[in-house]
């Protein structure tokens, strides 16, 4: 088979691509007069509006794994996909913004590991900024690697070409403006993802008859599947049973693992997200961002795993592309499966594919999702019962494919690029800060001037940024290395929320017992993941190392429950630790523990400015979304 | 840092919208007539540039009335920063 990418573009996409670019480089040259000290260059000098601040909040978490894997797990889940914005991240968000914020930022501490510095001792600091900062580089090679492979793979472009000028451009912006260049081209992201993908939305649901028309076609799905009818379009209803419902874990689970442990863990203590709050221009300023980054955060789910969901179902002939093989812009699109082997997350290095054949590609797709072909073979891949594995990260791509005519299609793929280097440089910038004021300043080179940690912050962007690159080439090469990589930072990051809880609300809780709690919580999870695996699984990468116990029905599963032994262990340790060793004195905890802070007065306020009132506004609107689709 | 040396972000936004409305709008126009031009029966080219270009034209002109309030309360009270 001849192998077509699935799209070529026209000038008027890559003239929206320049534009794009010509826009980010010039806010950096232009923020650069701005960034004089250390704090300006790391912490926008704390002047940052509120709503400039929770935009970029968001932004930097909007990064591509989020568009692409939002929008794979639409269509593998279903819209039981919003759990991971309804329950796994807005109470977090509203949680950090009303009970965290008032400690990161009162405490004057310039990162989340300095806070652990202040709260605890060096040590705890050390080990989470020593994780946190490998972590953000590996994160942000994965991120290059996989926008390089879809490029490759979609529109025909050099893995080098879109993976250096991708890094080039972050790295431009980022060393010139610092933090405040970063948000406010993360600002400029949000603006262009939500432009840019809303139409998939709009275009998608007019093809299937709306969405009383998807959901009908979902439920025969559904039904052809082994689910109720209902399963794919009902995010609770189905939740009783793990074997009842595509995402295979039942509530307890979720409600435990992924809407307490997991997004608590990342929503409150992710150095990534806290620092753009860090930088709003008041206190109240930064309590509000997360609140303000909730509200369009609610809605997402409509903006990127709904085009999942209807990749699954509209017809493959309802494209324009389709309907104009012969377009200056057009896909030569009649083998979806010629990209069947790009991958959003890390994935084997493939080759295109070669076999299979087109007519049974396109008989094996469903929607316009088309089925996961081998690497190696380029065979399509079947799960242990022969069922066609499908490649549910193609989903949004190949609806920007199928339905964007030229001129919408560059607004689309240059949000799809906008993701990947909002997230890149939401990690190089969190990066940066925690290298020099967390290590390098703690422990290479203390007592310098003001003007050494600027200049070491602008070397540390260019580090952070070539060693990412370095990690992209890694991915493309050794990718099980990656995967152990990112399992290893899962373990580390699962406990830690236990230390930060105990840490604000406990004054009792030590720096002994956080650091024990901390490797007694990573340990537990390598505990469990080694003893659990999910079905159809081998044993390996995804568990049983130390024998199989029990087995999930899903990753999804088995990530959730490993999360919450993490988070228990991590709890029980630090308090039994805590308990055995001498506290530090009520004096030295004033503004970083609960009971020891003076809280926020809002009286001077309207009713309607409180924070208070806009997290309760946030929470009434994410029940509400939660009994809508329930 | 001295925000008022920093550029108000709405600026660049609203010019970026406003060049890929008109630009992206212009082109659905000229280009009407193709085949695929018109995803499930909507222009939508015209339609999003004509939205990129109102939402563009909206940023712009909070930008430009909170410069214009920056500068009355300057002129009020001489000495503080723009």
């Amino acid at each position: 088979m001849h192998v077509a990418h699935a799209a070529t573009l026209s000038w008027i996409d890559y003239a929206v691509m320049a534009i794009y670019f010509a826009f980010v480089l010039g806010i950096g040259f232009l923020l650069k007069r701005s960034v004089k000290t250390s704090t300006d260059f790391f912490l926008s000098g704390r002047s940052m509006p509120a709503w400039v601040a929770g935009l970029a909040f968001i932004s930097a978490n909007l990064g591509a794994q989020e568009v692409i894997g939002m929008g794979a797990s639409g269509a593998k889940y279903g819209i039981a996909t919003s759990h991971f914005y309804w329950i796994g991240a807005i109470p977090a968000m509203v949680f950090v913004g009303i009970f965290m914020m008032p400690f990161y930022y009162g405490s004057r501490a310039r990162s989340v590991p300095e806070y652990l510095k202040l709260r605890f001792d060096e040590k705890t600091r050390a080990l989470n900024a020593i994780s946190f900062a490998v972590m953000t580089i590996f994160s942000s090679g994965v991120s290059l690697y996989a926008m390089g492979k879809l490029l490759e793979l979609l529109l025909g472009w050099s893995f080098n070409f879109s993976v250096l000028v991708a890094g080039g451009i972050v790295l431009a912006y980022t060393f010139l403006g610092g933090l405040t260049s970063a948000i406010y081209n993360e600002v400029l992201q949000f603006f262009l993802i939500v432009l840019g993908f809303l139409p998939l939305t709009y275009l998608g649901l007019r093809s299937v008859g709306g969405w009383h028309g998807m959901v009908a076609k979902l439920e025969s799905y559904s039904s052809a599947h082994g689910y109720p009818a209902g399963a794919y379009t009902h995010s609770w209803t189905y939740m009783n049973n793990a074997a009842h419902n595509p995402i295979g874990v039942e509530w307890l689970g979720l409600a435990m693992g992924l809407g307490f442990v997991l997004s608590f863990g990342y929503w409150c203590t992710d150095f990534l997200v806290v620092q753009r709050a860090m930088a709003a221009e008041s206190m109240t300023s930064a309590r509000r961002t997360p609140l303000i980054a909730a509200l369009p955060k609610m809605l997402f789910p409509f903006l990127v795993i709904v085009p999942g969901m209807l990749a699954l179902v509209v017809a493959p002939s309802s494209g324009v592309r389709n309907a104009a093989p012969g377009a200056p812009s057009a896909v030569v699109a009649t083998a979806p499966g010629a990209v069947g082997a790009a991958e959003a997350s890390p994935a084997p290095t493939a080759p295109a594919a070669q076999a299979g054949g087109e007519e049974s590609v396109q008989a094996l797709s469903h929607g316009i999702v088309p089925p996961k072909l081998n690497p190696e073979t380029g065979k399509v891949e079947r799960d242990t019962h022969g069922n066609v594995i499908l490649d549910y990260d193609l989903a949004t791509p190949m609806m920007l494919v199928h339905f964007f005519p030229a001129g919408l299609l560059g607004l689309g793929l240059t949000a799809l690029l906008a993701s990947f280097m909002s997230g890149m440089a939401g990690n190089v910038t969190a990066f940066n800060t925690v290298w020099t004021y967390d290590l390098y300043q703690s422990y290479v080179h203390p007592n310098a001037s003001d003007q050494h940690y600027l200049n070491m912050g602008r070397f540390a962007t260019v580090f952070g940024v070539l060693v990412s690159i370095a990690a992209a080439y890694v991915a493309a090469s050794f990718n099980n290395i990656m995967d152990f990589l990112q399992l290893v930072f899962a373990f580390v990051n699962a406990p830690l929320f236990a230390t930060f809880a105990l840490g604000m609300f406990w004054k009792r809780s030590t720096g002994h017992g956080a650091f024990i709690g901390l490797i007694a919580g990573t340990l537990a999870a390598a505990i469990h993941h080694g003893l659990t695996l999910p079905a159809g699984a081998v044993v390996g990468i995804k568990g049983g190392y130390f024998g199989v116990i029990t087995t999930f029905r899903s990753d999804l599963g088995q990530t959730f429950w490993t999360a919450v032994f993490a988070w228990v262990t991590c709890f029980v340790v630090t308090i039994g630790v805590s308990l055995l060793t001498a506290p530090r004195p009520d004096g030295e905890l004033k503004g970083l523990v609960y009971s020891l802070t003076a809280k926020p007065d809002d009286g001077a306020m309207a009713w309607y400015q409180r924070p208070a009132t806009l997290a309760v506004v946030v929470l009434l609107l994410t029940l509400a979304l939660n009994i809508i689709f329930f | 840092m001295d925000t008022s040396l920093r550029l108000d972000v709405r600026y660049p936004i609203g010019l970026f919208f406003a060049i890929l409305g008109v630009l992206i709008g212009t082109y659905g126009f000229v280009t009407l007539e193709r085949p695929g031009a018109t995803p499930t029966g909507v222009p939508i080219d015209i339609v999003w540039g004509i939205l990129m270009l109102v939402f563009g034209a909206f940023m712009l002109f909070l930008a430009e009335r909170a410069r214009r309030a920056r500068i009355r309360a300057h002129d009020a009270a001489p000495g503080s920063s723009i």
